[in-house]
Parts: C-alpha cells; structure tokens; sequence
C-alpha cells in the first residue's frame, strides 16, 4: 500500500533546499519528459510503527550537479545519493509520524537502472511522485507494508 | 582555536559537508581525520590527539551509540568534547543521548550555523 505521498513533496523538498542548496518545485508524472531516463536508483527501508521502503530515481544530471556541491567530485553518485536518500527519509518518518515515534532506517542500497528495468517500471502502480531540482526531475516513492 | 577533529559519519558526502559547514563557519582546524564508522573512529582516538568529534549514529559495524558506550567504558567520555549529527531525531533518541552525557545534537540536514553553534557550545562547555 502507498502512503499518501502528496504531503512528502514538501518534505522531500525542504531537506533538498536545506541540504543541497537546491532550488526545487512541486511538479508531477504528467510533466515528465517522454525521453526521461534515470541512471540511478536508491531504495531505504524502515522499521518502526510502520514499516516499509522509500524508492528515488535520478538522472546523471541532477546526480553529477549534486555530488560537485557536496563532495567537490561530481563522479561520486552513489554516496551522494545513498546520503540524499537517508536524510530525506528520516524527515520525512519524522513530519508523518512525529518526533515521539521511533525508526530504525536501514543502509541505503543505489543501483543503476538499466533501459529494460525502467521502460518495466509502472510509475503510477509505485504511486511515484515528482519534484524538480534546479530543473532536473527526481522521482520517489513510498511503500508502507499492507498490514501496518 | 581547536586543532584536531574526528568526523565519524560512512557517509562520504555527510563528512564532506561538515567539513565545508566549519569553513563556512571559519571554524579553521589544523587536522581533521574521517572514520567510516565507531570502530575506525576508536582507532583514530588511539593514534591521534582529537580535539573534538563528530559522529553519526547509523553506522555498520559499530554504530554511533556503541561507539559512545565504548568511551563510557572507557572512561573517557565525560572530557570528549562529542557533537553527534544524525537523522535520527526522535525524542526517544535524543533522551537516551543526554542521559549518556552528550551535550549536543544535530538532526539532518544541518545548516554551517547549526554546526558553528554546536562547536562553540561544546568547546565553550569545555572551558567551564
């Protein structure tokens, strides 16, 4: 069962304005570009009162942009993004769940995305959202386990 | 000024921003060592004169609460001028951190005044 993502957006977006010095927009699948093609994906599970995973997609763009701001080495994708990925879903347990609740997160896995995979993926059966960071999509998605 | 900090976080991207947030700060330090986790962190304790230690919570093989409940044993805890960065934020974590004695903690994504004022506060508890 997906949670109700819509109120993530603005999370996602405060923690990459806050932590990339990102600008970044609400925006949605509809406004996605037809040759969208993401590089990398990072996935991060939780456990606590509810359990579950967040998923990101990003391009090479937006990956290469972010790794130089952070780590002055815009080929270190994967730390950046495995980073990324950590903090947003921990801010974003804490605005949905409260400060009172306790997770536990576990080490965030980044992959590549291969053409195959991505022209199988089904964004709206994931119930994936979209926000655009200086200009680049970056999608995600929450999957909270049916019976929690 | 401190001369020597340890940044414990595995995250590559988490020490580098740290240290970018105290050039921010102009907080300048002669040496700053990076460990990967409380156990290489432990290590670099050992082999360096550390002035002041940042450290994650989340971290494989020795997390960031085991890593502190091995300077409690040791003894040398109370003196460790300690900052723990982490996203875990919960009230729950952040009581069992004080009753451990750590005086700061900083949730992310942080900002380089969080950081300043963490360092200062810490360092300014040092002097008392």
């Amino acid at each position: 069962m997906n949670s109700a993502l819509g109120q993530h957006k603005q999370t996602v977006l405060e923690v990459l304005n806050k932590m990339t010095f990102a600008c970044g927009v609400e925006s949605c699948l509809d406004d996605l570009p037809e040759d969208f093609a993401p590089v990398r994906r990072a996935t991060i599970a939780f456990r606590g009162p509810r359990s579950g995973k967040v998923i990101m997609w990003a391009t090479g763009e937006y990956l290469e942009e972010v790794a130089e701001t952070l780590c002055g080495d815009g080929e270190a994708w994967d730390d950046v993004f495995g980073e990324i990925i950590n903090v947003v879903t921990g801010r974003m347990l804490a605005s949905n769940g409260g400060e009172a609740l306790v997770f536990d997160l576990g080490t965030p896995i980044v992959s590549p995305v291969s053409s195959t995979e991505w022209n199988n993926t089904d964004l709206k059966e994931l119930g994936c959202e979209v926000v655009l960071v200086d200009g680049e999509p970056l999608l995600f998605t929450v999957q909270v386990a049916v019976d929690e | 000024m401190t001369k020597s900090i340890l940044i414990i976080d595995d995250s590559r991207t988490t020490r580098g921003m740290i240290k970018r947030c105290l050039k921010m700060s102009g907080l300048v330090f002669e040496e700053v060592h990076e460990a990967e986790n409380g156990r290489d962190g432990l290590e670099q304790l050992r082999d360096h004169t550390i002035d002041l230690v940042f450290t994650d919570l989340n971290m494989p093989e020795m997390t960031g609460f085991e890593f502190i409940d091995q300077l409690a044993s040791e003894g040398t805890l109370p003196g460790m001028p300690l900052i723990v960065i982490s996203t875990e934020g919960s009230v729950q974590r952040r009581q069992e951190l004080q009753e451990k004695g750590i005086r700061r903690f900083i949730e992310k994504p942080f900002s380089p005044d969080q950081i300043r004022e963490a360092v200062e506060d810490v360092l300014k508890g040092l002097e008392q």
